[in-house]
Parts: C-alpha cells; structure tokens; sequence
C-alpha cells in the first residue's frame, strides 16, 4: 500500500488527476460490479456460458480524448470478454473498444479447456476505426500452421511468425482474464512462477513470459495480486478477488476494472 | 534508377543512438531494427537538431534549424511561410501519406498529408499502448491495398519509447517499490547503471534551471521523485526503457513483414529515425532537454530490403557527422525533385551508395530550450548557452560572442561519457574560445525569425525571467 493510500500502486493513477474525487470514483467503480444473485448460491451448476465486461480507465491524464474536461468520465471505453464452452472446447468472442484510439477490436478464437486456455485453429480478428482518417477497417485470420510456426492472413497478404518456444502453451492476452484465477492456488501455494507465449491480440507474439503471485491487500476489498512479465512487455498487474473473478488488470497504459458479469462467474 | 521510388519514413519518438542490439547493446534485443540495419547503412555520428520532439520534428519537415522554423522548444509554431516535406512532394507528384504522430505544432498535418490515422484526438505526447498498433493496423491497410502507378512518401510516426515519460510521470506522487524487492526480478536481470551516472556537476545555468534545482523549469515533480531514487530504481527505470524499445521494434516488424509481402517492396526507400534520445540514467538525469549525447545523438538508418535501391549495406558510416535538417533534401535527392533553396540540410544519398563528398561538415550543430547551443566534432563536445536578453525581442539568440553564458567541454576521445567538464581547467580556454568562435561562425549562417505568436512568446519570456534572476542573484 502507498502511504495510507487505500488504492494499490500497481492501479493507483491519481497523478495529475483533475478530479478531486478520483480516489473515492476509483473505489467505488472497484466495488460497483454486480455479482448475478444466483451466483451467491454456490451450489448452482455452471452453465457454461459467461460474459465479463470490464471498463477501460486511462492510467494517464494526458494523451486520451477529453481528458481534460473536469465533468470527464473515468472510462475511456470497455472491453466484454464473452465464452461459451461447446464439446470441451471453449469459444471466446472479445470485444474492445477505445474511445481515445478510435479502435474497437472483434476477437474470436477456441481453446483448450485447460487452465492455459491454450489456443486452437483458426481465429479470427476485425477491426474498426472510427478516426476520420483514410483507414477504416482490417480483416484478418490466424493459424498454426506447424508446432512453431502461426500465419497470419492479413487483407490477402500471409505473414508467418515463428513461435519461439514451441515446449511452452500459447494463449491469448484475453484469456488470461480466465487463466490466472484457474491457476491462481498454484502460484501462491507452491511460490511457483509459470511460463507460456503470448499471442498478443491474436497478431503479435510475445515469446517467454511469466506470472507470479505478487501480494494480497484487503483495501479497498480483499484481493490477491498477480503479475505478468514477459520479453517485450511491459509488466501488468492482475488482481482476483475471493470468488476467483479477474477484477482488475492493470497493465502499462489502462487499467480494466470488472463492471459487471453476465452467465457464470468464472 | 529507372523508376522514383516509394519512400517510407519510420520514425520512433525518445530513441536513444545505442537502443538497438545491432549496435552491441546486450540489454534489448531488436531484430526489425537490426534487419534494417543490414540492409542498409547506419550513420553513427547522426545527430537531432534539438532534444525535444516538436522542434527537433520541424526540423525534419523542413531541413531548417530550429530558431529558423519557430519551433525552437515544444510550444513553438511553424512559420506558415516555410514549406514542409508533405507539401514539396506532393507537389512533384509523390502520393504522400502521414500516419502517427506528428507533432509540428502550427502545421496541420492534414493540409500536407493524407492521413492513414491520426488519433481520435490529434496524437501527441503519450499513448503508445494503443495508437502504435492502431497505426501499424493502417499502415497494413495502406500497403495491402495501395495500387496507385504514382509512387508514395508514408511517414509513420510511432510514440515509443516516448511512454517512458509516463513511467516517470508515474512516480510524481507515489512510491513504486521495485521488482528485485518484490521478487518479480532478479538484480542481474537489470542493466548497469550507465557509466556516466555520477557527473561533473558544472553545468550551464540554462541547464540547471531547467532540469537540476529544485523548481526546475521542466519536469520538477518527476525530479524531486526520481532524487529519492536508489540505484535499483534507476536500473529498472533502463530496464523498462529497453521494454519500450522492443515493443517498437515489434510494430517496426509487422510493417517490414507486410511490406516483403508486396509487390513494391523491392523499390521502397526506408528510412529510420528518432526525434531525440533519452537520458535514462546517465549525468542521473531522465528524459531529453539536454545536449549530453543520451539526448542528442539519434539512429539513422537508410535502407531497402530490397535491390530496387541502391545503397551500400550492413554497414556504419563512422565518418560523417548528419543531422536532422539533412532529411528532406535526402528524400527530395531520392525523389528526384529539387529541394528549397534556403534549406541547411545535404543530401545523404552519395554517403548512402559509398561515395565521398567534398567539404561535408565537420561538425554537427545543436540548438536547446532556445538558449542552449551545442557543437559536436570528432575531438570534443562543447555545449554552451546565451544568457537572456535584457530586453526580449523574440529572435532566437546568436550570433552574439558576448552573450555567451557557461561552458563545457569534453574530449570524447578520451571522455565518451562526457564526465569531465573541461571548460574550467585553463589548459583549455584556447580550445573553449575557438569552439566559441566557431559556434558563431556556425550562426551567422542562420537565418533566425522572429517568434510571432503570443503562446510562444510567454514561454520565452517567462523562462527568461526565470534565468535572469540566476543570472542575477545565482538562484
């Protein structure tokens, strides 16, 4: 904790806030989601189906859209990370949309069923930009073509991109969202750290990274802290809370704060 | 050359000379860069005009110094007499394409560029994490689609490593511990502190009152924050840096991997650079502003992944010392096109294919916060200042031997670093005095406009202000 102050470094961004009361909104946001009633009864059986929406909070007060504005809202978009399990496989369809970048992403893909979430052929990936600027949409499509090696079909044009450990799972930045609760025990039972390669947003791969337990706070509610170091990343920071619900991720530039569940809880 | 070829600009924002792991830096690993690197020729002595991004960008624009284009610090505006790259080459028939960042305030970058993507807010300092993807997402939008016979000119202007800056803004009123005691890393995953970390600490006024005491002009709470800093801090603040570096050099690696993939990618030009570099640690400062090398000695790489281009390859010109201002009359020459006549740039292209030319400078010239001068030869770096007029006219200072302020003098032979002020030692007051006369033969050659527009016009002279009364009574 920094110095008395009920928010966590890892997502405290009140530097250079022009709102007096950014704290209390920060905490408030943090406590505002809303867990489904029939989630509170643990007996009930999973349905396979979940959709997790998280607001998109700017880590800086500078470089976003209508930052200045005093009446500006913490959120500067949201993301919906929406699976459904089908033949023990789940399908993920992931939406982000950035009101500063102008960017909204559509992501789907499958994966295993296992705690990795491994990823599995083909994806798929559609974006928009609203920018009144001459691009206005890319279209592509992903594969593992080989044990170390993904192509990427991008308007027509193949890229292939080498997988630079082909021993370790590969997963995707979204699933992570799943992933860390599901091995959450592990990592702070057997102090262990786990290695996988990224594929970020389902184009870029990010070779060897690692999660690790980091600490638990009990402010501004009880949470256990994660974080994800990898070459070429930046360090991001993943708190999940008692039920094991990913309810904040705070990673380099923006910080997604769960604002509210649809279907099962995890 | 039978046909012009297409030109694309990458340019990245705080990127030190020495981030890229083909120049023998352990701490990163950049293979884009690198591939750029053997394909082409990189200058080692390549210098920026001024440490700071919108007067160092103006620069390229228009192959002027900065006290000649009105953007002699951040808050500047281009003169709208002085034409820019964007309006030459369209004029001369190139496509011409602007993606990213800008940041040459008093030109609106859609006036001379069609734009693939600026931002839903016009992009500026910051923000990395998303506009760099979302512009390398237009940039292979553009490349896979682009069927026009008329060649283009792409600049492509990605904001890291610049997102340093906000890892430090970060640290302005809270206390981050670092990695090693939290366990997430070990003290050998750090790189070094810089050789240079410890530094003489005879300095101009200009440069300890924008960045030393306590209310420094520029960034003050970042320094109060980053004196409380031990050295593990300073590490991990070169660590994260290096991170910046190799997400760039990854966006750098999907416009490469999609440009192989054309048809045109055999007749395209690429050229690589940064606005100005970043101290991260060394003379225990962060960021640019200053004339130490960290800030102002760049990349530059010209290259084609190709043969459509000719140019001599994998290799460093150690030689010649380039500059900012030479870019546009590089592009113009590869253009075929005419260049300004009144610019202060030369064309690279004949150092590019291997040739000599004759009477290339032997120096680079380096303006700083609008005060700060800076000459930079194979032998010594000698940085001084003006001292503020006492009445304020808005020209840029110079060429006025009896303005000048404090100086200091390395010997980079013997001194890379710049650790050892050589200006007081009276051995060298011969070497200090020619270096004076030969910073205002070197400004008699400018032409230095008045700055017109009120907002520049208080930041002048508030600072001047603020200098004054250093001058004056030393605080």
């Amino acid at each position: 904790m920094n110095n008395g102050n009920p928010i966590h470094w890892s997502f405290d961004y009140n530097t250079g806030a022009n709102k007096p009361d950014y704290e209390n909104e920060l905490i408030d946001l943090i406590n505002g989601y809303e867990i489904p009633s029939i989630l509170v009864n643990k007996e009930i059986e999973h349905t396979g189906y979940s959709k997790h929406i998280y607001n998109i909070l700017p880590n800086y007060w500078r470089g976003y859209a209508d930052r200045s504005k005093p009446d500006a809202n913490l959120s500067i978009g949201t993301v919906s990370i929406e699976k459904i399990m089908d033949n023990d496989i789940w399908n993920y369809e992931v939406k982000y949309k950035n009101e500063t970048s102008g960017e909204d992403l559509l992501l789907k893909f499958r994966t295993e069923n296992t705690c990795y979430r491994t990823l599995l052929n083909e994806w798929h990936g559609k974006i928009r930009n609203s920018c009144q600027d001459a691009y206005s949409e890319l279209n592509f499509i992903g594969k593992i073509i080989s044990e170390d090696k993904v192509r990427i079909c991008l308007n027509n044009i193949d890229i292939t991109l080498e997988i630079p450990d082909k021993t370790l799972p590969m997963t995707c930045n979204w699933t992570l969202m799943d992933v860390i609760p599901l091995v959450s025990n592990q990592l702070i039972d057997n102090k262990e750290t786990l290695h996988f390669v990224l594929l970020d947003d389902l184009e870029e791969l990010r070779p060897i990274n690692k999660i690790g337990f980091l600490n638990s706070i009990q402010s501004p509610c009880p949470l256990n802290g994660f974080y994800l170091y990898g070459k070429g990343l930046l360090p991001s920071y993943w708190w999940i809370d008692q039920q094991k619900t990913t309810v904040i991720v705070s990673n380099f530039f923006e910080t997604y704060i769960l604002k509210e569940i649809i279907g099962d809880q995890n | 050359m039978s046909k012009r070829p297409n030109i694309i600009f990458i340019n990245t924002d705080q990127h030190s000379w020495n981030a890229i792991s083909s120049y023998d830096n352990p701490y990163l690993h950049t293979p884009n860069i690198d591939l750029l690197h053997r394909n082409g020729t990189s200058f080692r002595n390549s210098y920026c005009t001024d440490p700071v991004c919108a007067a160092s960008r103006s620069s390229w624009a228009t192959g002027l110094y900065t006290s000649e284009t009105g953007v002699p610090f951040n808050g500047g505006r281009l003169h709208d007499d002085i034409s820019d790259i964007g309006q030459i080459l369209k004029s001369q028939g190139y496509k011409t394409f602007h993606c990213g960042k800008w940041h040459v305030p008093g030109r609106n970058v859609r006036d001379s560029f069609e734009t693939l993507y600026y931002g839903k807010r016009d992009i500026g300092a910051g923000g990395a994490a998303f506009y760099d993807s979302a512009s390398t997402h237009a940039v292979a939008d553009f490349l896979t689609n682009y069927s026009n016979s008329d060649p283009f000119y792409l600049q492509i202007g990605f904001v890291d490593p610049h997102d340093i800056c906000e890892y430090l803004h970060n640290h302005e009123e809270k206390q981050i511990p670092n990695p090693v005691e939290q366990g997430i890393l070990k003290e050998d995953d750090l790189p070094p502190l810089p050789d240079n970390f410890n530094y003489d600490e005879r300095e101009t006024v200009l440069h300890r009152v924008c960045r030393r005491i306590d209310d420094a002009l520029i960034h003050a709470p970042i320094l109060r924050a980053v004196k409380e800093w031990d050295k593990l801090q300073w590490r991990y603040l070169r660590w994260n840096y290096y991170r910046f570096v190799e997400k760039v050099d990854a966006e750098i690696g999907r416009v490469l991997s999609i440009l192989k993939e054309t048809t045109y990618w055999d007749n395209t030009l690429i050229i690589f650079s940064t606005d100005h570099g970043e101290a991260c640690g060394s003379h225990q400062m962060f960021q640019k502003f200053a004339l130490y090398e960290e800030s102002v000695r760049v990349p530059l790489i010209i290259s084609c992944l190709g043969e459509g281009v000719s140019m001599k390859k994998d290799r460093f010109d150690e030689s010649h010392f380039v500059s900012g201002i030479d870019l546009l009359p590089t592009i113009c020459d590869y253009a075929d096109i005419n260049p300004p006549n009144k610019i202060q740039g030369r064309s690279l292209r004949q150092l590019v294919e291997g040739n000599n030319i004759e009477n290339w400078r032997d120096s680079a010239y380096i303006e700083s916060n609008y005060w700060g001068r800076a000459i930079v030869d194979n032998q010594y770096k000698f940085i001084t200042e003006y001292k503020p007029k006492e009445v304020e006219d808005f020209i840029p200072p110079g060429p006025d031997i009896e303005q000048l302020g404090y100086a200091q003098l390395f010997d980079r032979i013997v001194d890379p670093f710049e650790k050892n002020n050589l200006a007081f030692n009276p051995k060298y007051k011969n070497i200090v005095n020619k270096y004076r006369k030969k910073l205002i033969e070197q400004e008699s050659q400018l032409n230095r406009r008045h700055i017109s527009h009120i907002n520049p016009q208080r930041v002048i002279s508030n600072w001047g202000k603020r200098l004054q009364e250093y001058w004056e009574y030393g605080k």
